[in-house]
This record gives C-alpha cells, sequence and structure tokens, in this order.
C-alpha cells in the first residue's frame, strides 16, 4: 500500500465509522464493548488478513477496502484443525459476498457471520470492529471492559 | 564367430527398399552375420513411384545431391558396409542348382535370393504401339522419356482409365499438354468404383480440362494427318473400334500391371496361371531358398499392386530371415484413399457390391461434384464396402467400421449425408460399438465410466483405458464424453470460476497478449466481481509466468496461497517447514553441518525428502526470516518447496564415480536445477538425470526424466509417481546437451502455457488432442513454429530468477509480514502443541495442547 492509497483508505473508512452501525453489520447480539487497540491500519495488508489478540482470544483481521464494510475480524482458529492459521486464509466472493478459505483445507467461512459455507457443522466467531484515527478497535466507543462473544 | 552368408536381393523398388531397411534394422540382434547384394535394372536407388508425377515440379526446383528428388533413402544409406547396390545390372538367370545368380558382369553365390522385380506395364496388342512417341508410364526413366516427348507437342492421350491411368494424365497436364484418357471399359477406375461414382469423377475430371472418352478400344494408332483444327497436325492418330478416330502428338500406355515374373519363370519356379510367383504366408516361394514380396508375388491367388501390402510382405519376411518364425503375412486390405488430379478418390472392401444379398445407400451430388455409396451386409448391420467420389473426410470412419465390423447406426445413411460432420456421430453409435480398438473399450464402458462420476477425458483415459495405445480414438472419445455429458445435463464449462468466464490457458493469452500486470487490471478488464481462492493463486502464478515478478511484490501479495506468503509449507498444527534448495541432491558436510545446526538451535525435526534434499518442520511464522536469514548467510537459497514450480532435479552419482555410469548425470542435475529453478507452472514439476539405464534416479516417474546413453541423453516426459504413477515416455533419444536443455526448455514452456490450473504434466498430456505425437511435433520438430517463442520466453524467466527468501529478507516491509499477531509478542512455540518422537518434536497428536475455548 503506498501512502496516496493508504489516506484514501483510511478516510473512506473513517467515514464509515459509525459505531452502532457497525454494530449491526456484524453481531447485534453482542452488548456494548469498551474499545480494545488491535492493530495499526497501516498493519493491515489490502484484501488479506493479519492475526492479532484481543486479550487470550487470537482474532484474524481482513481488510477489504472500498467495500462495505472494510474490516471483518474473526476467530484465528480454523475450526476443524485448531490451528490458528484463518488470517493466512484467502479472501474469495461468491455472488457478492465475501468469505475467507482455510489455508489447510479450505473450507469457506463467510465473514460477516462466519458461517461455513461447505460444511454446515463448522463455523468461526465473529467479532465487531472499526477504524478510528488510524487504529482498529474492537468495537464500541465506550470505556467499559470489552466483553468478548462466548464461543459456541 | 559369425559366419557370413549372402542374401541376394533383386530389385529395388519401394518394396525391395523397404525390406532392405527392415532388414538391416533387424540384423542388429541376429546370431548370423549376412552380407546383402542388390542388383537393380534402373539406374537410380530406390525412389517413390507413388508421387511418380511430382516428377516434373522436382526437376524445376533445386534438389540435393545427396537425396535426388523422389528418391527414398539417402547416399549414406548405401554406404553401411554390409550392403552392396549395384545398379544398371539386372539379373539375367537364376541357377538354383547352383544358389547363383547371373548379371552380365558374372555370377553371385547365395543363401537366400529375395526377388522383389515388381511388375510392368501392360501394353495392350495395338497394331502401331511400337512407334515413338509410344510411351509408358511407370518409372523415371518412362516420365523423361515423356517429357522429351512432350517438346513441341500439344496434346496427349493415355490409354488406361484407371489408377495410374489418371496419374499418368495428371503428368501430361502438368506438362501443359492437353491430356485425353482413353478407357476401355464404360467407367473410369472400374476397379475401385461403381458407374455412378466413375460418372461423378469423369465429371469432375473434365471440369478440370481433360477429355475422358470411356467405353473405347483402340484398335490402331497410325502417323498423324491434318487435325481439324485448322492448320494443326499431330504426330498420331489413334483409331477406335466404333470408327472415331483422335489426334494426339504422344501416346501413354497405362493399362494395367503384370507382376514381373520372367526370372522365376525361366527358374521353374511354381507361377499363378495369370502369372505372379506363389509364396506362402512366410513369403517362400516353392523353392526353399528364395522368396518373393511385393508386386510379382502371388499369395493364395491373389496379387497385391499397392505400396501397403507389398510393406507388410517386406517386413514379414524380414522377420522370418532373421529368425522369427511367427512372422506371417495374412493378405491385406485393399481400400484406397487418394486424390487423383485433385479430387479426392476412395473405395472401401466390396465397393460393387458383389456381396451376397449386400444392400447399398447412396448420396450423389452432381452439382457438387459428390458421390457416396455404402454397401452393407443384408440386415444392414456391418459396412462391406464403400464409395468415396469428391470429399474423403468420411474415409477413415468408414474404413474403421469396415475392417473392425463395428455394428453401424440403425440409420447407417447418416454416415455419408452431408450434415453429419463428424462421419462416425458418436450418439449413432450403439452402446457396443468399440470407441478404441487398441484397448477394446466400448462406448457402453465410456457412459458407465461417466455414470460413476468420471467427467474428464483424462479421467476417462485412465479408468477405461481408451485412447491411450495409439490414441488415434482421442477425438471420438472426447465428442463421446462430451456428448455423454450434454445429454445429462452436465455443461462441459472451463470456466476457472466464477469470475473469470476462461479457461487457464486463455488467461495465459490474455495476460500475455494484453501485457496484463496485476490481478486488478485482469479482473477488471475480463473478469467479474472480486476473486476466489481459485482463481487469486491461478492469476498469480499465471503473472510470475509471464513476467516474473517477485511474488510477494506488493500488488500480488494478496493473492498468493499460504505457502507462497511465507515462502514456506504450512504444516497440521499451524507451523511451517523450511527447504533450502540442495541442487541435483549435492552437498558438501560443511552446508550439511549448517543444516545441522540451524535445526538443533530452532529444535526442528528434520527429515530427508524424496527429492534429495533436508525438510526442517515446525518453525513458526516469526522464526522464519532469522532462520532463513541464517541459512542464506551460508550459502544455501530457497528450494521452492512451497511453490508450483520446479521442486528438484534428482540424480544418481553418475560417471563421476559409478563404474557403470556413462554421463556425469549430476552436473546434468545440477545445471537443469539452477536453470529451472523458481519458474512458475501450473503444478509442481519434479525431474530426475539418471546416469545410465540402471536408472538409479528413477527418472521415468518424473515430469521431465533425462537417462544417459553412451551418446548423450534420452529424454522422458510426462511421468508422475505419486496418487496415479505412470511412467514417463520416450520423447527423444541420444541428445547433446545443447538439445537436451533446448527440448526441455520448449516442453516446459509449452506446459506452462498450455496446462489447465494444478494440471500436472502427465494429466495435461492426456487432454491434448494428438497426444504424445502432437507434443513431439510441436516441441521437436516445431510444427506450429513456436519454438523460438518458447526459447525466448523461457529464457526471460530464467534471467528473472531471484532467490524470494533473499529478497524477501532485504526489504523491510515484508520482512515485517512474519509475525504471528501485529500487536502482541510471538506465541510461545509450544503453545501450537508439539510432543517428542525419536528424539525429535512433532505435532501434538492430540488435542489437549489446544487452547480451553476451541475444544469441541
Amino acid at each position: 500500500m503506498n501512502a496516496p492509497q493508504r489516506s484514501i483508505a483510511s478516510q473512506s473508512i473513517e467515514q464509515t465509522r459509525n459505531p452502532e452501525h457497525s454494530l449491526e453489520q456484524h453481531n447485534s447480539e453482542v452488548s456494548p464493548l469498551a474499545t480494545l487497540p488491535l492493530a495499526s491500519l497501516a498493519d493491515l495488508v489490502p484484501w488479506s488478513g493479519v492475526a492479532a489478540k484481543a486479550g487470550s482470544h487470537e482474532l484474524a483481521l481482513f481488510y477489504l477496502p472500498g467495500q462495505q464494510p472494510e474490516l471483518y475480524a474473526v476467530s484465528h482458529r480454523d475450526p476443524a484443525t485448531g490451528a490458528a492459521v484463518i488470517a493466512h486464509g484467502l479472501i474469495g466472493e461468491s455472488q457478492g459476498e465475501f468469505y475467507v478459505a482455510s489455508p489447510l483445507h479450505k473450507q469457506q467461512y463467510r465473514l460477516k457471520d462466519g458461517i461455513c459455507l461447505t460444511d454446515p457443522s463448522l463455523a468461526l466467531s465473529v467479532y465487531p470492529v472499526a477504524c478510528r484515527q488510524g487504529h482498529i478497535w474492537l468495537n464500541s466507543g465506550t470505556n467499559q471492559p470489552a466483553q468478548l462473544p462466548q464461543m459456541e | 564367430m559369425k559366419q557370413t552368408k549372402q542374401l541376394v536381393v533383386i530389385g529395388n523398388g519401394m518394396v525391395g527398399q523397404h525390406f532392405i531397411e527392415q532388414w538391416l534394422a533387424q540384423q542388429a540382434d541376429s546370431e548370423q552375420s549376412w552380407q546383402v547384394t542388390v542388383f537393380a535394372a534402373e539406374s537410380r536407388p530406390a525412389y517413390d513411384r507413388v508421387h511418380l508425377s511430382d516428377y516434373f515440379q522436382h526437376l524445376q526446383q533445386a534438389h540435393s545431391a545427396e537425396q535426388p528428388p523422389l528418391q527414398l533413402a539417402s547416399k549414406a544409406f548405401y554406404q553401411q558396409p554390409q550392403l552392396t547396390l549395384k545398379l544398371n545390372e539386372p539379373v539375367l538367370a537364376i541357377d538354383r542348382q547352383q544358389q547363383q545368380v547371373q548379371t552380365a558382369h558374372g555370377h553371385y553365390r547365395y543363401d537366400a535370393l529375395v526377388l522383389a522385380t515388381g511388375s510392368y506395364p501392360f501394353v495392350p496388342p495395338i497394331e502401331g504401339r511400337q512407334q515413338p512417341h509410344c510411351l509408358v508410364y511407370r518409372t523415371i526413366d518412362d516420365l523423361e522419356a515423356i517429357y522429351q516427348s512432350s517438346q513441341g507437342a500439344s496434346c496427349g492421350v493415355v490409354i488406361g482409365g484407371g489408377l495410374l491411368g489418371l496419374e499418368a494424365a495428371n503428368a501430361l497436364k502438368r506438362l501443359g499438354l492437353q491430356a485425353h484418357v482413353v478407357e476401355f471399359a464404360p467407367q473410369l477406375m472400374p476397379v475401385q468404383l461403381d458407374a455412378a461414382g466413375g460418372s461423378i469423377l469423369r465429371q469432375q475430371i473434365e471440369a478440370l480440362g481433360v477429355q475422358v472418352h470411356t467405353d473405347k478400344a483402340t484398335q490402331r494408332i497410325v502417323k498423324g494427318t491434318q487435325g481439324i483444327v485448322a492448320g494443326k497436325e499431330h504426330r498420331l492418330q489413334l483409331e477406335f473400334n466404333d470408327g472415331s478416330s483422335l489426334g494426339t502428338d504422344l501416346v501413354v500406355f497405362s493399362a494395367g500391371i503384370r507382376p514381373q515374373d520372367s526370372l522365376a519363370k525361366a527358374a521353374g519356379l511354381e507361377l499363378g496361371e495369370r502369372g505372379g510367383i506363389v509364396i506362402d504366408s512366410g513369403c517362400r516361394t516353392s523353392d526353399p531358398a528364395i522368396y518373393a514380396i511385393g508386386e510379382c508375388a502371388l499369395w493364395q491367388g491373389q496379387l497385391f499392386g499397392l505400396v501397403a501390402p507389398g510393406y507388410q510382405m517386406a517386413r514379414t519376411l524380414a522377420a522370418v530371415l532373421n529368425g522369427d518364425s511367427s512372422a506371417s503375412f495374412q493378405g491385406a486390405d485393399m481400400s484406397t484413399k487418394l486424390k487423383l488430379l485433385g479430387v479426392d478418390v476412395g473405395s472401401i472392401g466390396d465397393a460393387h457390391g458383389r456381396s451376397q444379398d449386400a444392400v447399398s445407400l447412396y448420396y450423389r451430388n452432381d452439382a457438387a461434384g459428390l458421390y457416396r455409396k455404402l454397401v452393407l451386409s443384408k440386415d444392414g448391420k456391418q459396412l462391406l464396402g464403400a464409395v468415396l467420389v469428391g470429399d474423403n473426410s468420411y474415409y477413415d470412419a468408414l474404413l474403421s467400421y469396415a475392417l473392425h465390423g463395428l455394428p453401424l447406426p440403425a440409420e447407417p445413411e447418416s454416415l455419408i449425408l452431408p450434415q453429419s460432420q463428424t462421419a462416425l456421430a458418436p450418439t449413432t453409435l450403439p452402446d457396443s460399438a468399440t470407441i478404441c480398438s487398441c484397448h477394446n473399450v466400448s462406448k457402453a464402458a465410456v457412459c458407465q465410466a461417466v455414470d460413476q462420476g468420471v467427467l474428464e477425458l483424462s479421467g476417462i483415459k485412465s479408468c477405461t483405458k481408451a485412447a491411450t495405445g495409439c490414441g488415434g480414438c482421442a477425438s471420438l472419445l472426447k465428442t463421446v464424453l462430451e456428448q455423454e455429458l450434454t445429454s445429462r445435463g452436465l455443461s462441459v464449462s472451463k470456466d476457472l470460476c466464477e469470475h473469470f468466464a476462461y479457461s487457464r490457458q486463455e488467461l495465459y493469452h490474455l495476460v500475455r497478449v494484453g501485457n496484463i500486470r496485476t490481478f486488478d487490471q485482469l479482473l477488471q478488464q475480463h473478469g467479474k466481481g472480486h476473486g476466489c481462492e481459485i482463481c487469486k493463486p491461478a492469476v498469480a502464478s499465471i503473472l510470475a509466468s509471464c513476467w516474473n515478478e517477485p511474488i510477494l511484490a506488493k500488488p500480488h501479495v494478496s493473492l498468493q496461497d499460504t505457502n507462497d506468503t511465507f515462502l514456506a509449507n504450512m504444516q497440521k498444527n499451524g507451523t511451517y517447514s523450511v527447504v533450502p534448495r540442495i541442487p541435483g541432491g549435492e552437498i558438501t558436510p560443511d552446508m550439511l553441518v549448517v543444516l545441522g545446526e540451524v535445526g538443533r538451535k530452532y529444535q526442528l525435526y528434520t527429515k530427508i525428502t524424496g527429492g534429495q534434499r533436508i525438510d526442517l518442520f515446525g518453525a513458526t511464522l516469526d522464526q522464519l526470516p532469522q532462520i532463513w536469514q541464517e541459512l542464506i548467510d551460508a550459502g544455501f537459497e530457497t528450494g521452492h518447496a512451497y511453490g508450483k514450480s520446479l521442486r528438484t532435479v534428482k540424480s544418481c552419482v553418475g560417471s563421476s564415480w559409478c563404474r557403470y555410469g556413462v554421463q556425469d548425470s549430476v552436473s546434468m542435475a545440477i545445471l537443469l536445477e539452477n536453470r529451472y529453478k523458481g519458474v512458475r507452472a501450473p503444478h509442481k514439476i519434479k525431474m530426475a538425470v539418471s546416469g545410465c539405464t540402471r536408472e538409479c534416479a528413477e527418472a521415468q516417474s518424473k515430469d521431465v526424466g533425462v537417462i544417459a546413453t553412451e551418446n548423450g541423453w534420452n529424454l522422458y516426459v510426462c511421468g508422475n509417481g505419486g496418487m496415479k504413477p505412470r511412467h514417463a515416455d520416450l520423447f527423444a533419444t541420444d541428445l547433446n546437451d545443447e538439445q537436451l536443455i533446448r527440448t526441455i526448455d520448449r516442453f516446459l514452456m509449452l506446459y506452462i502455457q498450455t496446462a489447465d490450473r494444478l494440471q500436472r504434466t502427465s494429466v495435461w498430456l492426456g487432454t491434448l488432442e494428438g497426444g504424445l505425437d502432437y507434443l513431439k511435433a510441436v516441441v521437436l520438430d516445431d510444427s506450429l513454429q513456436l519454438g523460438d517463442e518458447l526459447e525466448a520466453q523461457m529464457a526471460h524467466l530464467i534471467g528473472a530468477y531471484q532467490c524470494e527468501w533473499k529478497t524477501a529478507l532485504n526489504d523491510p516491509a515484508q520482512r515485517s509480514r512474519f509475525r504471528s499477531f501485529v500487536n502482541a509478542a510471538p506465541p510461545e512455540r509450544a503453545s501450537f502443541g508439539f510432543q517428542s518422537e525419536r528424539g525429535q518434536l512433532i505435532p501434538s497428536r492430540t488435542l489437549d495442547a489446544l487452547p480451553e475455548e476451541i475444544k469441541p
């Protein structure tokens, strides 16, 4: 990502950053969350993933510049094997919906809700995230401690 | 000590020549040592009589002294020590008692004598047939005489409207003469064609300006008189039995041939009632030391006036004389397909419908000059014969029906009607029809495979073996498969995925031709949507195969599979393995120590791979740059074990150590590995080089296998180990180093350009229509004139090579990507879950080591 691209990208993220909106986009069942810094925008790789830690949780962050939304966070652990690899999967698109393909056995997980498109017995946890001031935050604008979604 | 025996061959025509070639080829294996002497009445070594009318064309072109026009073998062939060719020395007599032949120059003893005397042109007993400008059409000398006679002439007559007569008419036409054909029978080519076929042929030939006179018997040839055309005098005049006449400047007799059996007759060998030297199935005459082959030989009352049966006899006899008692001539199919004066003519089997109760089906189109006839058995199920005029594209399919006795479709007329483009219309083939005769695969077997879910040509080939013999049925098989898929409602889509409605091969060309450098460009111009895990790595590979830019350059990073992204192979627990390149499997003790030290320092599981290198397992993402830095500092480079590219070139120790080795296989393997390392391909590529035929490097199981010979290298291609083992095919023999490399360059580049994604060379070969022969034609004979381009592209890829690990380590941005978490310290290596086994760490066999949260 070169410099001009970055500024355009971060601008568009800033513009779409409405926290309530992001909450709806991700997981409306999650209770209001405290802010946790996860990564700087510069750490992200466009159309690819990086892994970040939130407490003991390992998250995979995907950055899809120009899309609505542009950021996704899901569990980094591959539900099929237990290996921490999901952030290294390829992003795919089918019929306008985005998914990540596990790098180990290529199961596809829909980014917006974690549902596995190829094996109904599997799913990824999803986390609400947003970008603010050039940093990626595990969601909510309040100062309450983050409460992470329950694992299935 | 071998005892030398004498083999004498009389006649150096096409069949005689084929015999000595076959015989010499088999001599190498023979216990017995023979000396062969060939006597020829003509002044030229064997030449191609089938294309005699091309001779005038050749005369006008420059030709080499090494091999004059139409000559079958080079000068060098006749210089072999075992072979003596005596031109201009006809044999005058055979002394069977003394086992000698006599010529004008002496007597020659024989242990075995072969008569390949051919035939002579039949000249009907017409009064005046022996005067000047009355000629025959059989030899090059005859053609030169015709050429001399044509000087100052304006027209010529051929007597005989058969196959040879029409060829002779073609020769006259080429000399610029007005050509006439006079035929005794009511039609042209009475042997091969029926009346209707003859009439369409006549119409076509007359349209080309050749005058045809049928039903005419020539009574005498007299000196010419004033022509009917004002002031035009002809040298000769033909007078016919119906009182008419025809003026001409020369006459060519081509009214059939007769077996040249006069020597045999004088020697008292058994002849047929109407001539021909009687032979048995081993080509032996009534004298066990004398054999006869070709047009002079009579087998079961039958003469064979075509070259193909003559060649069969020649091969049979060569085998018999070399001690193969099983060799036997079993007759020959006399079907013919040829172009006469530019008109297609084909005749198969019982063209006249003489078989009992035969029924016929016709298609005739006078306007287009097309005629086709099928002769069927009474029940309509077998094809007995066929006649074709005007379009021989139907011939091959019809011949296979007739020769193999294939059951005909319910409506056999579909085979000759114009709308059936492929005459062997697969939908009309019954289930019992044989698709592949080499492996006896029926259509039903193919359908069954499709029913079992085999939907690709390569799969059908491997599970039914169809089209894996001679390959002749490959396109028929493909058509059958496509029809079966269509009839089951399965689409035959070659689209890469939903984002690109193109095959990989098409995308490759779009990228090259459009000079496309990024995935986004390609998607924008030729695709839709945002891509997926199928098309992204495929396009990344195509881009690398075309331009060979570093795969981790910015625009390409998000396209790569994990292994390519981190230049390492991800293992089941999320750690990576490290494989440095060890070209040819040769490594110094010092380098080996480096690997050992790195393995010990980072507690890596260490194993020797099948490709003669060392795999270090269990590195975390965060450790990879440090480990590689140490390896590169010691002189290693990346092994591309993660890439769809050349893996290794395995080698045996070869002539440098091995007492059997004939070439330096290690040096060649290192050369090849360094040449092709890093070249991105549709799938991984494995190679091997063996130093002798013992084949210790197992080259025949590789995509590219090289085996040393005394004279250079034999090249094998498209082998595979793994899930579907396949022995590689011998592709070229006795190549020198430069030829070997050039051939591999072309082969690999063609594979890169045309294979499907994730298609190994073995499967790719199966998808090529024309198979190995096609591949040889393109790569070795440059039939598509792609050779230079393929070599240039390969040179570009090789020139753009860089060690990807070195590049990544030198670029801080790339290096910074090798971290497990962007916001946290590297994880403890133990958190990946290891256990100890036989003194090394392997991934934990239980899920105990996994974090609480993801336990089932």
